[in-house]
Order: C-alpha cells, then sequence, then structure tokens
C-alpha cells in the first residue's frame, strides 16, 4: 500500500467523521461555515481540517436531511450564514456518537489483540 | 488598486462556480463562498492579490466544488437533475429516479417543439408532393409512412447520442488539466465569461454534422442520377448540397473545438455562416431564369419501396417546371433570399469582429 492509497484511506475516514464532528461543534452553538472550518482545525490540532471546498457540500448534505437549519445574519456589515442544529440533528448527532464509540472500542480491541 | 485586483481573482473564482451550478442554485451558495473567502483573506492579513489567490487555491476547483454542492442538493454529476417518483403503499415507500442531464433537460422542450414540427412538416411536404405529382395519395402512404418513422427514428437517435455524451462525462471543462486554481480563474479574463457550453453540445455537433453532411451527399447523388433536368436546377441543388456538406464539416470542427477547448469557437461559428452565400449565385440565377427552376416531385405509381428498395426511388423522381402564373412569385423570393443572406453574413460580420474586438486580451493590452 503506497502513500497515495494510505492518503486516500485517511481521507475517506476523515470525510465520514467530518459530519459527526460538524454536529457536535453544532450542538455547543450556532455557528457559521467559516468558523466551523476555523474550530474544526484549532479543536483536533489540524488533524481534522477539513478542505474548504468539502465543508459546504457536507454543510447542505445535513441542511438536506433536516439535521441543520440556516439563517443569514449581518454581522459587520457582511452577510454570514449561520448553521444550528435541529432537534432531529440532536437525536441523529447522540445515535452517531453512541454508534462512533462502539466502533472506536471494537477497532481498538481488535488492534490490542483481545480478539486473539 | 491591489484590492480591485483581489476581489477580482475572487469574484472570478465564484464566476466559475456559478456557472458549473444547476440553475436556480447559484444565489445562496455564492454569496456563502464569497464570505468564507473574504474571511479566509481577512484573517490571512487583508485583501491583497496573494491572499486572493491563496484563498481560491484552498477552496479548490471550482468546478468540482460546483459539482459535489449540486450533488448533495440532487443534482448528478452538477449538470444532472434527479427525477424521483415516491410511491406510497400502505406503510412503505418505493422510491424509483432516473438522472437526465440538466442540458438535455433545457433541450426537452425545444426537442418536443422541434420534433413536432419536423414530423408535421415532413408529412405535409411529402402528402404534397404526392398529390402534385398526380400521384395516387393511398399508393404512396405507405412509403409516407416509412418515411414519416425514419425521421422520428433520425431524430431520437440525435437526442440519444446527444444523452450518451452526457452520460459518458465528456465535459470540455475538465481538459483543462492540471493548472493551478488561481491560474484556471485569472486566464478565463481572457474571453468573455460566459456559461459554460453543454458538453451535451459536442454530440449535437457531431451528429447534426454528420446529417448534414449525409444528405448532402444524398441530394449530389439524386441529382447526378437526373438526366434532364436544367442547368439552373442543377445549380441550385448543388448549391445546397454543397452548403450542407460545408456546414456539416464545420459542425464536426465546432465539436473537436468545443470539445477540447470546453469554449464555443466564434471564429468557426463565423465561418458557418458563410453556407448562406453558397446558395446567393444559384439564387440570382433562378431570379434570372425562374422558367428554368424545377422542382423534384414523387411519383409513386408502380413503385414498390418493399421490392425496389430506396436506390430505386431516383427512377421514380420527376421534375417538375413552375407553372408560368408563379414564376414572378419565384423570382421575389429569389431575391428576398439574396437579400436575407447577404444581411445575415453582414450582422454575422459585425457580431465576430465585436467578440475579437471585446477579448480580454485586448482590455489587458489597453491596461498596460
Amino acid at each position: 500500500m503506497g502513500d497515495n492509497d494510505i492518503d486516500l484511506w485517511v481521507s475517506e475516514i476523515k470525510r465520514g467523521v467530518i459530519e459527526l464532528c460538524i454536529l457536535a461543534l453544532l450542538r455547543r452553538r450556532e455557528m457559521y461555515g467559516y468558523e466551523i472550518a476555523k474550530e474544526l482545525r484549532s479543536l483536533t490540532s489540524n488533524i481534522l481540517a477539513v478542505e474548504e471546498g468539502t465543508l459546504y457540500p457536507l454543510l447542505r448534505r445535513l441542511n438536506k436531511r433536516g439535521l441543520l437549519e440556516q439563517e443569514w445574519r449581518i454581522i459587520d456589515g457582511r452577510p454570514r450564514k449561520y448553521y444550528r442544529i435541529t432537534d432531529e440533528g440532536v437525536l441523529a448527532f447522540e445515535r452517531m456518537k453512541k454508534l462512533w464509540f462502539s466502533i472506536i472500542r471494537e477497532v481498538n480491541r481488535l488492534l490490542e489483540g483481545d480478539y486473539l | 488598486m491591489s484590492s480591485d485586483e483581489a476581489m477580482k481573482i475572487i469574484e472570478n473564482y465564484l464566476e466559475r462556480v456559478r456557472e458549473n451550478l444547476p440553475n436556480g442554485l447559484d444565489g445562496d451558495i455564492i454569496e456563502e463562498l464569497r464570505s468564507h473567502l473574504l474571511d479566509m483573506v481577512y484573517e490571512r492579513g487583508g485583501l491583497t492579490v496573494e491572499n486572493a489567490k491563496w484563498a481560491v487555491e484552498k477552496m479548490g476547483d471550482p468546478v468540482k466544488l460546483a459539482e459535489e454542492i449540486a450533488r448533495e442538493e440532487g443534482y448528478f454529476g452538477g449538470r444532472k437533475k434527479r427525477f424521483e417518483i415516491t410511491i406510497k403503499w400502505g406503510d412503505k415507500s418505493y422510491r424509483w429516479g432516473f438522472e437526465l442531464s440538466e442540458d438535455l433537460m433545457d433541450n426537452l422542450f425545444k426537442f418536443i417543439t422541434y420534433f413536432v414540427l419536423v414530423v408535421l412538416f415532413f408529412a405535409v411536404f411529402a402528402s404534397a408532393t404526392v398529390i402534385f405529382a398526380y400521384g395516387n395519395f393511398s399508393e404512396a402512404t405507405s412509403l409516407i409512412w416509412r418515411a414519416i418513422w425514419f425521421m422520428i427514428s433520425a431524430v431520437i437517435l440525435v437526442h440519444v447520442a446527444m444523452w450518451v455524451f452526457s452520460e459518458l462525462g465528456f465535459e470540455p471543462s475538465k481538459k483543462s488539466g492540471k493548472k493551478p486554481i488561481v491560474k484556471k480563474v485569472i486566464e478565463r479574463r481572457e474571453i468573455p465569461l460566459k456559461p459554460r457550453p453543454s458538453y451535451a453540445k459536442v454530440g449535437g455537433y457531431l451528429v447534426g454534422g454528420l446529417f448534414e453532411v449525409a444528405f448532402g451527399i444524398f441530394i449530389i447523388w439524386v441529382v447526378w442520377r437526373i438526366l434532364n433536368i436544367t442547368f439552373v436546377s442543377r445549380i441550385l441543388y448543388m448549391s445546397l448540397a454543397l452548403a450542407l456538406i460545408y456546414r456539416g464539416v464545420v459542425s464536426f470542427g465546432k465539436a473537436i473545438y468545443l470539445a477540447l477547448e470546453g469554449v464555443e469557437s466564434v471564429t468557426l461559428d463565423y465561418i458557418s455562416a458563410f453556407s448562406a452565400l453558397i446558395m446567393v449565385p444559384s439564387l440570382i440565377f433562378i431570379n434570372l431564369y425562374p422558367e428554368q427552376l424545377q422542382i423534384p416531385i414523387l411519383e409513386t405509381n408502380g413503385y414498390s419501396f418493399d421490392e425496389e428498395g430506396i436506390s430505386k426511388i431516383v427512377d421514380y423522381i420527376k421534375l417538375v417546371n413552375i407553372p408560368v402564373q408563379y414564376l414572378t412569385i419565384v423570382q421575389i423570393i429569389a431575391l428576398l433570399l439574396i437579400v436575407t443572406d447577404i444581411v445575415y453574413i453582414l450582422l454575422k460580420t459585425t457580431i465576430y469582429s465585436r467578440a475579437k474586438r471585446s477579448s480580454a486580451i485586448n482590455r489587458l493590452l489597453k491596461r498596460s
């Protein structure tokens, strides 16, 4: 498996996780797009830094599924679209978080040799 | 000013995203992306050209971004629309969907109109030809129906070909290669920004060109086999065939250019217009010698398509001179067509000159 394959694997894992992280951030407070990208970078030491071009399709996906809602506001004279998690989004987030911890636990068990 | 130049880079980038988004999807997301790019730029130190270039590079390929966004909105491939039918049966619901190129969608209404008009026109023309030949209409019915079905099949074939091209993802804009994003965006200023041409157009030009060339060759074949044709008529039909073949060949050129460059060729479009001038000499002859004009009619008495096939149909084509009482009308029509062709070329020349003059290369030269 070459470096390219590893990079692809990493980006696929990140892609799956970023949605959960976005919901986690918005669970705390509402944010606009740039703020979400910035928080993801700083809170995860750049490991889960999302590419600018990837963020907005993801936000639209979550919005389309009804997990987020959005609102335009004028802040300092500039229009910004703020995202807020919906009740359905909170439910989905809680389920995804639970599943995530299960997956992590089982993968860790496998890697640490508990199955062997 | 540097900040104006920086803003232009951002706006050009957003324009590239916008023109690759399906209709109706562009306003909201463009505003959001603009806000994001400005946030990136200001956090980096301000609205400078360097920061703007960095920001658009970080944002990524505008075409891919537009496609990703459109996909999330239910548009596949960025330029396709998804049609879904949901059938609810009790508690269960069944969804079935298919994708259709949005470019074809835009053309769908035109296709239906064009399809109906072509078939109607052909049916009327064929019927009038047969009746005018004093033939028995009922005997020719089978032939006319076959011809109509052929036309229907041909029109459907053209559009299936266009759909296949779009499904294969034959997208001219992808040919721009791995240039840095900012270079792609800046270079875009060298040509007027306009909506990205549909890749279905490549198929349209190819198939249209094929039909024009084929039809032109068919006319030459028919005319060559008819012996008792006047000089004026031969000139007219050969000019028509030549004009069709000329247009067909230029259409192939337009298809290749569009596929390779991702934009329509203004020059080839202008060159294509000259097919109108090919008809002018023959129209002048018709105006001077209208009595020599012959029109082909099909006398199908005794003709059996099943037994003799299409190649023998030429033997049943009869040339008829225009009745004397209509000669003046023919002259007037020929004159009007000459004037129309010349005016058309003049207009095309003006449009072409303007398009060339207003290119951003000239603008850049003027600025420096």
